[in-house]
């Protein structure tokens, strides 16, 4: 690559031109093109995260996981895979705003004060439009330049992960070619809104800011979902139903909470599972079950907590978790408690979502056949009050219905009760 | 219904379904102001290998609680987590506090599977026992087996017990 100084003016760029054609015509070579016309421009950082205060004009705060966090910048020059390189985007905070990347640039010579630089490529971020860059002593001025995302995509596809790739190109020194400048790779999430409790943004320090090991999965079950209850749905039929977990039936004890308090979810412990089949096992109960539903749902924006109904009460059979057929729990057909992903403030009204179990959808969930329905957006009980038993048909979709015997030891014994007093209101915090 | 009130009811339902007057702040040996203190897991016991250890948070009943990951061969993982606690009747409490989270409204005896470990012991629903949790003395023990299958914990349990015997033991004067 040249080192010597930079030329400027007409002439200078019409000489490149001509050179241009020459090298076309192949009657001179790329060396002696950039000796001319080019600079020794280098691309050396990139940061999508340039506002940790923000994630309306550009990337939210993320970190790896419990123990090791993203650095801002998010790609430096050596890094190559996108997972290295990653930034995560939210819909809805930043529908019709202005977002913006910054990157800095060094060139091999102090001489050299003016660039054009752009980027093709980049998938959901769309391409970098060319750009005309100002350097002074080697650096970018100012060090870390703005790029807009005019032609993102985030929304278009709803709630996404894609590793996207820019092929960055520039030109300086009149040069009237777009050489390449560099390959960068990056992996890109998209959720609906700022992710809720437990997970937070700011201080943007904190262990609970998102993981993107847990986003590497949440994204994924939720791929393409535009809203809230669409994409716990698609969270809860993917743990109910494609995780391997299955049922504690010997006793129905939690495992991914620690006793005793169980104010903690053990995201790192269950990431382990999920990878390599190890971390607690792949035994659950429903505390796990709504635990899980509402970290990974609420990951994705969605407003979701843990909250029990209960206490005591007689079950008609379900089909739960990992299990092929209807049937009570081995210890018996009654829970002690049931928990749940719930919404809104856990009411009657409120509808939840139940990764633990499916009910029997027909006319008489009480009885034989079994016509199975996940347990999603489901209000817990539509006609809370009314006498027993209910008559068939019954065609409500309501929940605890449909999961308890038709009488007052089920029904009838099944009421909202709310959060566990530890449980930091149903979202308990990640380790 | 007031959220406290809910609580305490439950908890005084589930301290009847496990008939927790009749054993609680007993002890089969000793007495029920024995205390053990620094009673830890060995990282290889004869039938288990301890391949992760993690200090959780205890409430205040507790002044230590440890989680051990163990394997035992063939390729069983099993979950145990020791609670230290503050005395016998703090761990007979703790006992309770546990099956709280429970979803089975009732664990049956450990006798009942002529499995004799601690001085109360509860195992699971089944054939087998895939879960216990029993206390002995101040120390409580929940060993949960985290690898479907039929396969018992009692061996992993008598296991544990005799390390907190042994170590109970070894500390009596004379």
């Amino acid at each position: 690559m040249s080192t010597q100084k930079c030329r400027h003016g007409c002439l200078h760029t019409l000489f490149c031109i001509f050179l241009r054609v020459l090298r076309r015509l192949h009657l001179i070579s790329r060396n002696f093109y950039r000796r001319y016309c080019s600079c020794g421009l280098k691309l050396v950082a990139i940061s999508f995260n340039h506002d940790s205060a923000s994630l309306s004009g550009d990337a939210m705060n993320i970190r790896k996981n419990f123990t090791q966090t993203v650095a801002v910048p998010e790609w430096t020059a050596g890094e190559t895979l996108p997972a290295d390189s990653p930034a995560a985007y939210a819909i809805n905070e930043t529908q019709g705003r202005t977002i913006t990347i910054k990157a800095k640039f060094i060139v091999s010579s102090n001489s050299v004060t003016k660039a054009q630089v752009r980027a093709r490529g980049g998938g959901v971020l769309g391409q970098l439009d060319p750009q005309t860059i100002t350097l002074a002593n080697g650096v970018s001025v100012p060090e870390f330049l703005s790029f807009e995302l005019r032609d993102h995509l985030i929304g278009a596809d709803g709630i996404n992960v894609e590793d996207i790739t820019w092929e960055w190109e520039f030109r300086c020194c009149g040069g009237s070619k777009w050489e390449p400048l560099a390959t960068t790779r990056h992996r890109i999430y998209v959720v609906l809104e700022e992710p809720k409790l437990p997970w937070k943004q700011q201080p943007a320090s904190d262990t609970q800011i998102p993981w993107t090991e847990a986003l590497d999965y949440a994204c994924v079950w939720a791929a393409g979902q535009q809203n809230q209850v669409d994409a716990a749905t698609a969270i809860t039929k993917q743990i109910n139903a494609n995780l391997g977990l299955v049922y504690d039936n010997v006793s129905g004890a939690p495992f991914y909470e620690p006793q005793p308090l169980c104010d903690k979810f053990e995201l790192t412990q269950f990431l382990a599972y999920l990878t390599n089949g190890t971390g607690l096992g792949n035994i659950v109960n429903c505390m796990d079950c709504a635990t899980i539903t509402t970290t990974f749902s609420n990951l994705v924006g969605c407003d979701l907590h843990a909250s029990k109904m209960g206490s005591g009460f007689a079950l008609t059979p379900f089909r739960g978790i990992g299990s092929a057929v209807f049937a009570c729990p081995g210890f018996g057909c009654s829970f002690s408690y049931h928990e749940v992903a719930w919404t809104g403030g856990h009411g009657n009204a409120d509808p939840l979502f139940d990764a633990c179990l499916r009910v029997d959808g027909d006319t008489n969930p009480w009885g034989p056949p079994h016509s199975e329905i996940f347990c999603v957006n489901i209000p817990f009980s539509t006609n809370p009050g009314a006498p027993l038993p209910l008559a068939v048909p019954f065609n409500a979709q309501s929940y605890k219905e449909r999961l308890c015997t038709n009488d007052a030891a089920g029904i009838g014994s099944c009421n909202p009760i709310g959060p566990w007093p530890s449980s930091s209101n149903g979202r308990r915090p990640v380790k | 219904m007031s959220e406290k009130f809910s609580e305490e009811a439950y908890r005084e339902r589930v301290k009847q379904n496990y008939d927790f007057y009749q054993w609680a702040n007993h002890t089969k040996e000793g007495d029920s102001n024995v205390r053990i203190t620094g009673f830890v897991l060995p990282p290889a016991g004869t039938i288990f290998s301890v391949v992760e250890k993690e200090d959780l948070s205890p409430s205040s009943r507790q002044d230590r609680v440890t989680r051990y990951i163990c394997e035992s061969p063939p390729s069983r993982r099993i979950i145990t987590t020791i609670f230290e606690c503050k005395s016998v009747n703090e761990a007979h409490e703790t006992l309770i506090d546990v099956v709280m989270t429970y979803m089975a409204p009732k664990l049956p005896k450990c006798e009942a599977t002529n499995l004799t470990v601690g001085d109360i012991c509860f195992g699971s629903h089944g054939d087998q026992n895939l879960s216990v949790i029993f206390a002995r003395f101040n120390i409580l023990s929940e060993i949960k087996s985290a690898t479907p299958g039929p396969t018992s914990v009692d061996e992993f349990a008598k296991a544990v017990d005799s390390l907190i015997l042994t170590q109970y033991r070894t500390t009596q004067p004379g």
